[in-house]
Protein backbone atom coordinates (compact mmCIF):
# COMPACT_ATOMS: atom_id res chain seq x y z
CA UNK A 1 0.00 0.00 0.00
CA UNK A 2 1.32 3.48 -0.75
CA UNK A 3 1.34 4.55 2.64
CA UNK A 4 3.96 2.37 4.34
CA UNK A 5 6.36 3.27 1.11
CA UNK A 6 5.30 6.91 1.85
CA UNK A 7 8.10 7.58 4.51
CA UNK A 8 10.74 5.52 2.93
CA UNK A 9 10.43 7.18 -0.52
CA UNK A 10 10.86 10.57 0.44
CA UNK A 11 14.25 9.46 1.84
CA UNK A 12 16.05 7.79 -1.53
CA UNK A 13 19.41 8.45 -2.24
CA UNK A 14 19.85 9.23 -5.85
CA UNK A 15 23.33 7.22 -6.56
CA UNK A 16 24.85 8.73 -8.96
CA UNK A 17 27.07 11.06 -6.27
CA UNK A 18 24.40 13.70 -5.77
CA UNK A 19 23.62 11.67 -2.40
CA UNK A 20 21.30 13.34 -0.20
CA UNK A 21 21.05 12.75 3.60
CA UNK A 22 21.18 14.46 6.72
CA UNK A 23 23.80 14.81 7.90
CA UNK A 24 23.77 16.88 10.79
CA UNK A 25 20.75 18.84 12.75
CA UNK A 26 19.77 22.54 12.24
CA UNK A 27 17.21 23.38 14.58
CA UNK A 28 16.94 21.49 17.89
CA UNK A 29 14.96 20.28 20.41
CA UNK A 30 16.22 19.71 24.04
CA UNK A 31 14.92 16.61 26.25
CA UNK A 32 11.44 15.27 26.43
CA UNK A 33 10.44 13.22 29.61
CA UNK A 34 7.92 10.89 30.04
CA UNK A 35 6.32 8.69 32.60
CA UNK A 36 3.24 6.69 33.06
CA UNK A 37 0.76 7.78 36.38
CA UNK A 38 -2.63 6.18 37.67
CA UNK A 39 -4.67 7.77 34.89
CA UNK A 40 -2.10 7.67 31.99
CA UNK A 41 0.77 8.86 30.67
CA UNK A 42 2.40 12.09 31.43
CA UNK A 43 4.84 13.93 29.01
CA UNK A 44 6.80 17.27 29.30
CA UNK A 45 9.47 19.46 27.37
CA UNK A 46 10.12 22.71 27.01
CA UNK A 47 9.58 25.23 24.36
CA UNK A 48 12.94 25.61 22.76
CA UNK A 49 14.75 25.61 19.75
CA UNK A 50 17.99 25.79 19.24
CA UNK A 51 20.08 26.91 16.57
CA UNK A 52 23.29 25.76 17.70
CA UNK A 53 24.00 27.08 20.39
CA UNK A 54 21.46 30.05 19.86
CA UNK A 55 18.19 30.17 21.27
CA UNK A 56 16.10 31.03 18.21
CA UNK A 57 12.57 29.64 18.57
CA UNK A 58 11.04 30.45 22.31
CA UNK A 59 7.51 28.95 21.11
CA UNK A 60 8.27 25.29 19.72
CA UNK A 61 5.20 22.36 20.52
CA UNK A 62 7.58 19.44 20.85
CA UNK A 63 4.35 17.41 22.03
CA UNK A 64 1.81 16.80 20.10
CA UNK A 65 -1.70 14.35 19.82
CA UNK A 66 -2.00 11.40 17.90
CA UNK A 67 -5.37 10.13 16.63
CA UNK A 68 -7.35 9.49 19.86
CA UNK A 69 -5.22 7.31 21.92
CA UNK A 70 -1.86 8.65 21.84
CA UNK A 71 0.78 11.66 22.46
CA UNK A 72 4.18 12.11 20.75
CA UNK A 73 7.13 13.93 22.22
CA UNK A 74 10.49 14.75 19.78
CA UNK A 75 13.65 15.90 20.37
CA UNK A 76 16.40 16.55 17.84
CA UNK A 77 15.45 18.52 14.75
CA UNK A 78 12.48 20.41 14.75
CA UNK A 79 12.25 19.63 11.05
CA UNK A 80 12.10 16.27 10.84
CA UNK A 81 10.07 16.02 14.01
CA UNK A 82 7.02 17.77 11.41
CA UNK A 83 7.75 15.22 8.72
CA UNK A 84 7.21 12.75 11.02
CA UNK A 85 3.78 14.43 11.97
CA UNK A 86 3.19 14.69 8.58
CA UNK A 87 3.64 10.40 7.69
CA UNK A 88 1.19 10.19 11.03
CA UNK A 89 -1.07 12.54 9.99
CA UNK A 90 -1.66 10.62 6.97
CA UNK A 91 -1.37 7.20 8.94
CA UNK A 92 -4.19 8.00 11.21
CA UNK A 93 -6.34 9.81 8.64
CA UNK A 94 -6.52 5.99 6.85
CA UNK A 95 -6.84 4.47 10.07
CA UNK A 96 -10.15 6.60 10.66
CA UNK A 97 -11.21 6.21 6.55
CA UNK A 98 -12.11 2.56 7.29
CA UNK A 99 -14.83 4.16 9.73
CA UNK A 100 -14.98 0.62 11.80
CA UNK A 101 -14.91 1.63 14.98
CA UNK A 102 -11.38 0.99 15.68
CA UNK A 103 -8.26 3.37 15.55
CA UNK A 104 -4.83 2.79 16.12
CA UNK A 105 -3.23 3.00 19.93
CA UNK A 106 0.27 3.62 21.08
CA UNK A 107 1.69 0.29 20.66
CA UNK A 108 0.64 0.71 17.01
CA UNK A 109 1.86 3.84 16.47
CA UNK A 110 5.65 3.29 18.50
CA UNK A 111 5.83 0.21 15.88
CA UNK A 112 5.27 2.30 12.79
CA UNK A 113 7.68 5.16 14.34
CA UNK A 114 10.14 2.22 14.76
CA UNK A 115 10.05 1.10 11.22
CA UNK A 116 9.96 4.61 9.92
CA UNK A 117 12.99 5.58 11.81
CA UNK A 118 15.25 1.83 11.61
CA UNK A 119 14.79 1.73 7.41
CA UNK A 120 15.89 5.62 7.16
CA UNK A 121 18.59 4.64 8.95
CA UNK A 122 19.85 1.74 7.14
CA UNK A 123 19.69 4.82 4.01
CA UNK A 124 22.36 6.91 5.78
CA UNK A 125 19.43 9.28 5.84
CA UNK A 126 17.85 9.70 8.96
CA UNK A 127 15.06 11.55 10.48
CA UNK A 128 17.44 12.85 13.33
CA UNK A 129 14.91 13.01 16.30
CA UNK A 130 14.43 10.83 19.56
CA UNK A 131 11.00 10.09 19.68
CA UNK A 132 8.55 9.63 23.07
CA UNK A 133 5.54 8.01 22.11
CA UNK A 134 2.71 7.54 24.93
CA UNK A 135 -0.49 6.40 25.63
CA UNK A 136 -3.73 4.60 27.10
CA UNK A 137 -6.04 2.64 25.21
CA UNK A 138 -8.83 0.47 26.52
CA UNK A 139 -7.42 0.64 29.93
CA UNK A 140 -3.83 -0.13 29.03
CA UNK A 141 -1.00 2.28 29.43
CA UNK A 142 1.77 2.11 26.73
CA UNK A 143 5.18 4.56 26.70
CA UNK A 144 7.68 4.05 24.48
CA UNK A 145 11.08 5.52 22.78
CA UNK A 146 12.33 5.63 19.48
CA UNK A 147 15.96 6.97 18.83
CA UNK A 148 17.41 8.29 15.44
CA UNK A 149 18.76 4.92 14.72
CA UNK A 150 15.57 2.62 15.31
CA UNK A 151 16.62 1.83 18.83
CA UNK A 152 13.43 1.17 20.71
CA UNK A 153 11.77 0.57 23.61
CA UNK A 154 9.04 0.05 26.48
CA UNK A 155 9.42 1.44 30.12
CA UNK A 156 7.66 3.02 32.76
CA UNK A 157 9.65 6.46 32.75
CA UNK A 158 11.82 7.42 29.40
CA UNK A 159 13.38 10.14 28.58
CA UNK A 160 15.87 12.06 25.85
CA UNK A 161 18.75 13.55 25.05
CA UNK A 162 20.13 15.07 28.61
CA UNK A 163 16.95 14.06 29.99
CA UNK A 164 18.15 10.54 29.94
CA UNK A 165 21.37 11.92 32.30
CA UNK A 166 19.63 14.05 34.24
CA UNK A 167 16.36 13.00 34.59
CA UNK A 168 15.92 9.05 34.46
CA UNK A 169 18.07 8.73 37.63
CA UNK A 170 15.59 10.89 39.63
CA UNK A 171 12.80 8.87 38.32
CA UNK A 172 14.75 5.65 39.13
CA UNK A 173 14.57 6.60 42.56
CA UNK A 174 11.38 8.21 43.44
CA UNK A 175 8.89 6.26 40.25
CA UNK A 176 6.74 3.98 41.71
CA UNK A 177 3.21 2.41 40.13
CA UNK A 178 0.21 4.52 40.29
CA UNK A 179 1.28 8.12 41.03
CA UNK A 180 -1.22 10.68 41.39
CA UNK A 181 -1.35 13.69 38.64
CA UNK A 182 -0.56 15.83 40.87
CA UNK A 183 2.63 13.73 42.57
CA UNK A 184 3.44 12.74 38.63
CA UNK A 185 3.53 16.69 38.23
CA UNK A 186 5.67 17.39 40.84
CA UNK A 187 8.16 14.65 40.66
CA UNK A 188 7.88 15.96 36.55
CA UNK A 189 8.70 19.88 37.63
CA UNK A 190 11.56 18.39 39.80
CA UNK A 191 13.29 16.42 36.32
CA UNK A 192 12.38 19.55 34.77
CA UNK A 193 14.24 22.12 37.30
CA UNK A 194 17.09 20.06 37.30
CA UNK A 195 17.49 20.17 33.41
CA UNK A 196 17.02 23.68 33.38
CA UNK A 197 20.03 24.67 36.21
CA UNK A 198 22.31 22.59 33.98
CA UNK A 199 21.19 21.74 30.32
CA UNK A 200 22.08 24.99 28.63
CA UNK A 201 20.09 24.71 25.83
CA UNK A 202 16.73 24.53 28.15
CA UNK A 203 14.46 27.35 28.39
CA UNK A 204 12.13 28.19 31.15
CA UNK A 205 9.14 27.40 29.05
CA UNK A 206 7.63 24.06 29.64
CA UNK A 207 4.42 22.77 28.12
CA UNK A 208 3.32 19.51 30.36
CA UNK A 209 0.83 16.48 28.50
CA UNK A 210 -0.95 14.24 29.68
CA UNK A 211 -3.01 11.05 28.52
CA UNK A 212 -5.97 9.11 29.71
CA UNK A 213 -8.61 7.41 28.67
CA UNK A 214 -10.61 10.19 27.96
CA UNK A 215 -8.50 12.02 26.05
CA UNK A 216 -5.46 14.32 25.55
CA UNK A 217 -4.65 17.57 27.35
CA UNK A 218 -1.74 19.65 26.54
CA UNK A 219 -0.93 22.41 28.73
CA UNK A 220 -0.39 26.41 28.34
CA UNK A 221 3.32 27.41 28.16
CA UNK A 222 4.54 28.04 32.04
CA UNK A 223 7.62 28.74 33.85
CA UNK A 224 9.26 27.17 36.78
CA UNK A 225 10.55 28.96 39.92
CA UNK A 226 14.46 29.15 40.19
CA UNK A 227 16.59 29.54 42.59
CA UNK A 228 20.06 32.08 42.14
CA UNK A 229 20.69 33.40 45.52
CA UNK A 230 23.81 31.12 46.08
CA UNK A 231 26.53 32.96 48.35
CA UNK A 232 29.06 32.25 45.48
CA UNK A 233 26.94 33.98 43.06
CA UNK A 234 26.93 37.09 45.09
CA UNK A 235 29.34 39.42 43.76
CA UNK A 236 30.90 37.64 41.23
CA UNK A 237 33.93 39.53 40.84
CA UNK A 238 35.32 39.99 43.54
CA UNK A 239 37.94 37.64 43.78
CA UNK A 240 38.51 38.48 39.95
CA UNK A 241 42.43 39.49 39.83
CA UNK A 242 42.55 42.24 37.13
CA UNK A 243 42.45 42.27 33.23
CA UNK A 244 45.75 41.11 31.43
CA UNK B 1 -32.70 -2.27 -25.03
CA UNK B 2 -33.18 0.95 -26.92
CA UNK B 3 -31.04 0.25 -29.82
CA UNK B 4 -28.82 -2.57 -31.00
CA UNK B 5 -25.34 -1.37 -31.72
CA UNK B 6 -23.85 -3.94 -34.15
CA UNK B 7 -20.56 -3.45 -35.33
CA UNK B 8 -20.35 0.03 -33.70
CA UNK B 9 -20.46 -1.37 -29.93
CA UNK B 10 -17.23 -4.00 -29.91
CA UNK B 11 -14.94 -1.09 -28.90
CA UNK B 12 -14.86 2.26 -26.36
CA UNK B 13 -12.70 3.44 -29.49
CA UNK B 14 -15.73 3.62 -31.86
CA UNK B 15 -18.28 5.72 -32.58
CA UNK B 16 -21.61 5.01 -33.85
CA UNK B 17 -22.38 6.48 -36.88
CA UNK B 18 -24.93 8.38 -34.74
CA UNK B 19 -22.15 9.43 -32.85
CA UNK B 20 -22.64 7.26 -29.39
CA UNK B 21 -20.53 5.30 -28.18
CA UNK B 22 -22.09 2.30 -27.18
CA UNK B 23 -19.94 0.74 -25.03
CA UNK B 24 -19.94 3.82 -22.44
CA UNK B 25 -23.55 3.62 -22.37
CA UNK B 26 -23.48 -0.46 -21.68
CA UNK B 27 -21.39 0.40 -18.68
CA UNK B 28 -24.36 2.93 -16.86
CA UNK B 29 -26.42 -0.58 -18.15
CA UNK B 30 -24.52 -2.12 -15.21
CA UNK B 31 -24.88 0.92 -12.92
CA UNK B 32 -28.42 1.38 -13.67
CA UNK B 33 -28.70 -2.85 -12.88
CA UNK B 34 -27.52 -2.58 -9.26
CA UNK B 35 -29.17 -1.31 -5.97
CA UNK B 36 -30.47 1.95 -5.39
CA UNK B 37 -27.84 4.89 -4.08
CA UNK B 38 -29.18 7.93 -3.01
CA UNK B 39 -27.31 11.62 -2.28
CA UNK B 40 -29.30 14.67 -0.79
CA UNK B 41 -27.79 18.19 -0.13
CA UNK B 42 -29.49 19.63 3.00
CA UNK B 43 -29.19 22.47 5.04
CA UNK B 44 -26.44 21.61 6.76
CA UNK B 45 -24.96 18.94 5.54
CA UNK B 46 -24.98 15.82 3.12
CA UNK B 47 -26.66 12.29 3.37
CA UNK B 48 -25.90 9.23 1.55
CA UNK B 49 -27.88 6.25 1.39
CA UNK B 50 -27.22 3.07 -0.58
CA UNK B 51 -30.13 0.30 -0.67
CA UNK B 52 -27.57 -2.60 -0.10
CA UNK B 53 -29.02 -6.09 -1.89
CA UNK B 54 -27.91 -8.74 -0.14
CA UNK B 55 -27.34 -12.12 -2.13
CA UNK B 56 -27.01 -14.15 0.57
CA UNK B 57 -28.65 -15.01 4.31
CA UNK B 58 -24.68 -16.33 5.04
CA UNK B 59 -23.73 -12.43 4.72
CA UNK B 60 -22.69 -10.82 7.78
CA UNK B 61 -24.81 -7.23 8.74
CA UNK B 62 -22.43 -4.30 7.82
CA UNK B 63 -20.45 -5.95 5.62
CA UNK B 64 -19.79 -5.02 2.14
CA UNK B 65 -19.47 -1.38 2.99
CA UNK B 66 -20.80 0.78 -0.15
CA UNK B 67 -20.09 4.48 1.38
CA UNK B 68 -16.62 5.09 1.79
CA UNK B 69 -14.70 7.66 3.23
CA UNK B 70 -12.56 9.50 0.67
CA UNK B 71 -10.98 11.75 3.82
CA UNK B 72 -11.99 13.37 6.41
CA UNK B 73 -14.25 15.71 5.33
CA UNK B 74 -15.80 13.81 2.14
CA UNK B 75 -17.16 10.42 1.43
CA UNK B 76 -18.23 8.37 -1.81
CA UNK B 77 -21.83 6.17 -2.14
CA UNK B 78 -21.03 3.64 -5.32
CA UNK B 79 -23.70 2.13 -7.48
CA UNK B 80 -22.92 -0.60 -9.46
CA UNK B 81 -20.00 -3.19 -10.30
CA UNK B 82 -18.38 -3.30 -6.30
CA UNK B 83 -14.87 -4.25 -7.89
CA UNK B 84 -14.71 -0.84 -10.11
CA UNK B 85 -16.29 0.89 -7.18
CA UNK B 86 -13.17 0.02 -5.31
CA UNK B 87 -10.52 1.13 -7.76
CA UNK B 88 -12.21 4.47 -7.91
CA UNK B 89 -12.52 4.68 -4.34
CA UNK B 90 -8.64 4.19 -3.81
CA UNK B 91 -7.83 6.37 -6.81
CA UNK B 92 -9.99 9.61 -4.97
CA UNK B 93 -8.39 8.30 -1.57
CA UNK B 94 -4.97 8.67 -3.03
CA UNK B 95 -5.86 12.11 -4.97
CA UNK B 96 -7.10 13.51 -1.70
CA UNK B 97 -4.07 12.48 -0.17
CA UNK B 98 -1.82 13.96 -2.24
CA UNK B 99 -3.75 17.38 -2.58
CA UNK B 100 -3.85 17.71 1.01
CA UNK B 101 0.41 17.18 0.55
CA UNK B 102 1.22 19.74 -2.18
CA UNK B 103 -1.31 22.53 -1.04
CA UNK B 104 -1.74 21.97 3.33
CA UNK B 105 -5.55 21.94 3.28
CA UNK B 106 -8.18 18.96 2.66
CA UNK B 107 -8.69 18.91 -1.25
CA UNK B 108 -12.39 20.86 -2.08
CA UNK B 109 -14.67 18.95 -3.03
CA UNK B 110 -15.06 20.48 -6.54
CA UNK B 111 -11.61 19.35 -7.23
CA UNK B 112 -12.34 15.92 -6.06
CA UNK B 113 -14.88 15.55 -8.05
CA UNK B 114 -12.94 16.85 -11.07
CA UNK B 115 -10.28 14.54 -10.53
CA UNK B 116 -12.10 11.10 -9.67
CA UNK B 117 -14.24 12.31 -13.14
CA UNK B 118 -10.80 12.79 -15.13
CA UNK B 119 -10.15 9.38 -13.99
CA UNK B 120 -13.55 7.87 -14.68
CA UNK B 121 -13.15 9.26 -18.22
CA UNK B 122 -9.64 8.18 -19.12
CA UNK B 123 -10.60 4.51 -18.86
CA UNK B 124 -13.28 5.47 -21.95
CA UNK B 125 -10.19 6.79 -24.26
CA UNK B 126 -8.00 3.57 -24.58
CA UNK B 127 -9.33 0.53 -26.29
CA UNK B 128 -7.47 -1.77 -24.32
CA UNK B 129 -9.11 -0.40 -21.10
CA UNK B 130 -12.98 -1.37 -20.34
CA UNK B 131 -15.17 1.59 -18.96
CA UNK B 132 -15.99 1.34 -15.04
CA UNK B 133 -19.31 0.26 -14.27
CA UNK B 134 -19.75 2.67 -11.54
CA UNK B 135 -22.01 5.40 -10.83
CA UNK B 136 -20.67 7.26 -8.01
CA UNK B 137 -22.22 10.05 -5.46
CA UNK B 138 -19.80 11.90 -4.16
CA UNK B 139 -20.77 14.43 -1.04
CA UNK B 140 -18.37 16.25 1.01
CA UNK B 141 -18.49 19.88 3.17
CA UNK B 142 -15.55 22.39 2.53
CA UNK B 143 -14.87 25.94 2.72
CA UNK B 144 -18.09 26.68 0.37
CA UNK B 145 -20.27 24.98 2.16
CA UNK B 146 -21.67 21.14 1.66
CA UNK B 147 -21.66 19.60 -2.22
CA UNK B 148 -23.23 16.80 -3.70
CA UNK B 149 -21.77 15.80 -7.00
CA UNK B 150 -22.20 12.63 -8.99
CA UNK B 151 -20.12 10.76 -11.76
CA UNK B 152 -21.65 8.89 -14.33
CA UNK B 153 -18.97 5.81 -16.41
CA UNK B 154 -18.87 8.38 -18.71
CA UNK B 155 -16.83 10.79 -17.12
CA UNK B 156 -19.36 13.44 -16.61
CA UNK B 157 -19.93 14.67 -13.76
CA UNK B 158 -22.23 17.26 -12.25
CA UNK B 159 -23.42 19.75 -9.05
CA UNK B 160 -26.62 18.09 -7.51
CA UNK B 161 -28.95 19.32 -4.70
CA UNK B 162 -30.14 15.84 -5.36
CA UNK B 163 -29.10 12.64 -6.59
CA UNK B 164 -29.99 9.11 -7.50
CA UNK B 165 -28.64 6.04 -9.36
CA UNK B 166 -29.37 2.32 -9.94
CA UNK B 167 -32.53 0.67 -10.08
CA UNK B 168 -35.15 2.86 -8.40
CA UNK B 169 -33.55 5.95 -9.69
CA UNK B 170 -36.85 7.26 -11.30
CA UNK B 171 -38.36 6.93 -7.97
CA UNK B 172 -36.02 8.09 -6.08
CA UNK B 173 -35.56 11.35 -8.03
CA UNK B 174 -38.95 12.24 -8.08
CA UNK B 175 -39.80 11.80 -3.65
CA UNK B 176 -36.70 13.65 -3.78
CA UNK B 177 -38.06 16.73 -5.98
CA UNK B 178 -41.16 16.71 -3.32
CA UNK B 179 -38.71 17.74 -0.74
CA UNK B 180 -37.53 21.34 0.24
CA UNK B 181 -33.99 20.61 0.31
CA UNK B 182 -32.85 24.33 1.41
CA UNK B 183 -35.01 23.66 4.54
CA UNK B 184 -34.05 20.35 5.80
CA UNK B 185 -31.50 19.32 8.15
CA UNK B 186 -29.49 16.40 8.21
CA UNK B 187 -31.19 15.12 11.37
CA UNK B 188 -34.33 15.39 9.07
CA UNK B 189 -32.72 14.29 5.64
CA UNK B 190 -31.38 11.03 6.68
CA UNK B 191 -35.11 10.06 8.13
CA UNK B 192 -36.45 11.08 4.17
CA UNK B 193 -33.78 9.25 2.95
CA UNK B 194 -34.37 5.99 5.16
CA UNK B 195 -37.99 6.27 3.85
CA UNK B 196 -37.33 6.99 0.12
CA UNK B 197 -34.95 3.76 0.12
CA UNK B 198 -37.60 1.53 1.73
CA UNK B 199 -40.37 3.29 -0.87
CA UNK B 200 -38.50 2.89 -4.14
CA UNK B 201 -36.70 -1.16 -3.07
CA UNK B 202 -38.77 -3.57 -5.02
CA UNK B 203 -39.75 -6.24 -2.62
CA UNK B 204 -40.93 -8.50 -5.14
CA UNK B 205 -37.88 -8.76 -7.31
CA UNK B 206 -35.32 -8.39 -4.86
CA UNK B 207 -35.38 -10.19 -1.39
CA UNK B 208 -33.67 -8.54 1.41
CA UNK B 209 -31.81 -5.63 1.78
CA UNK B 210 -29.81 -3.55 4.06
CA UNK B 211 -29.67 0.51 4.39
CA UNK B 212 -26.77 2.01 4.60
CA UNK B 213 -26.21 5.62 5.23
CA UNK B 214 -23.90 8.02 6.10
CA UNK B 215 -23.22 11.87 6.21
CA UNK B 216 -20.98 15.24 6.60
CA UNK B 217 -23.27 17.97 8.38
CA UNK B 218 -21.95 20.61 10.80
CA UNK B 219 -23.44 18.02 13.78
CA UNK B 220 -20.81 16.01 12.33
CA UNK B 221 -18.47 18.07 13.00
CA UNK B 222 -17.67 18.16 9.02
CA UNK B 223 -16.65 14.90 9.18
CA UNK B 224 -17.62 12.33 7.24
CA UNK B 225 -18.94 9.49 8.92
CA UNK B 226 -21.23 6.58 9.22
CA UNK B 227 -24.94 7.70 10.35
CA UNK B 228 -24.91 7.34 14.07
CA UNK B 229 -26.74 4.12 15.04
CA UNK B 230 -29.23 4.96 17.17
CA UNK B 231 -30.27 7.64 14.26
CA UNK B 232 -29.97 4.80 11.64
CA UNK B 233 -32.21 2.75 14.03
CA UNK B 234 -35.15 5.99 14.24
CA UNK B 235 -34.78 6.64 10.50
CA UNK B 236 -35.49 2.57 10.10
CA UNK B 237 -38.38 2.69 12.01
CA UNK B 238 -39.90 5.51 10.73
CA UNK B 239 -39.53 4.51 7.04
CA UNK B 240 -40.74 0.71 7.73
CA UNK B 241 -44.10 2.68 9.15
CA UNK B 242 -44.64 5.25 6.26
CA UNK B 243 -44.58 1.97 4.32
CA UNK B 244 -47.03 0.45 5.93
CA UNK B 245 -48.62 3.45 5.60
CA UNK B 246 -48.47 4.11 2.00
CA UNK B 247 -49.34 -0.32 1.65
CA UNK B 248 -52.80 0.37 3.54
CA UNK B 249 -54.15 2.91 0.96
Amino acid sequence: MELQTLAMKDATIVDDGTTERTSYPYVTGTSVIGMKYKEGVIMAADTGGSYGSTLRYKSVERIKPIGKHSLLGASGEISDFQEILRYLDELILYDNMWDDGNSLGPKEVHNYLTRVMYNRRNKFDPLWNSLVLGGVKNGQKYLGMVSMNGTHFEDNHVATGFGNHLARPILRAEWHEDLSFEEAVKLMEKCLLVLLYRDRSAINKFQVAKITEEGVTISQPYALKTYWGFSAFQNPSKGAVGSW
Amino acid sequence: MSSIGTGYDLSVTTFSPDGRVFQIEYAAKAVDNSGTVVGIKCKDGIVLGVEKLISSKMMLPGSNRRIHAVHRHSGMAVAGLAADGRQIVARAKSEAANYERVYGEPIPVKELADRVAGYVHLSTLYWWLRPFGCGIILGGYDRDGPQLYMIEPSGISYRYFGAAVGKGRQAAKTEIEKLKLSEVTCREGVIEIAKIIYAVHDEAKDKAFELEMSWVCDESNRQHQKVPDDLLEQAKTAAKAALEEMDAD
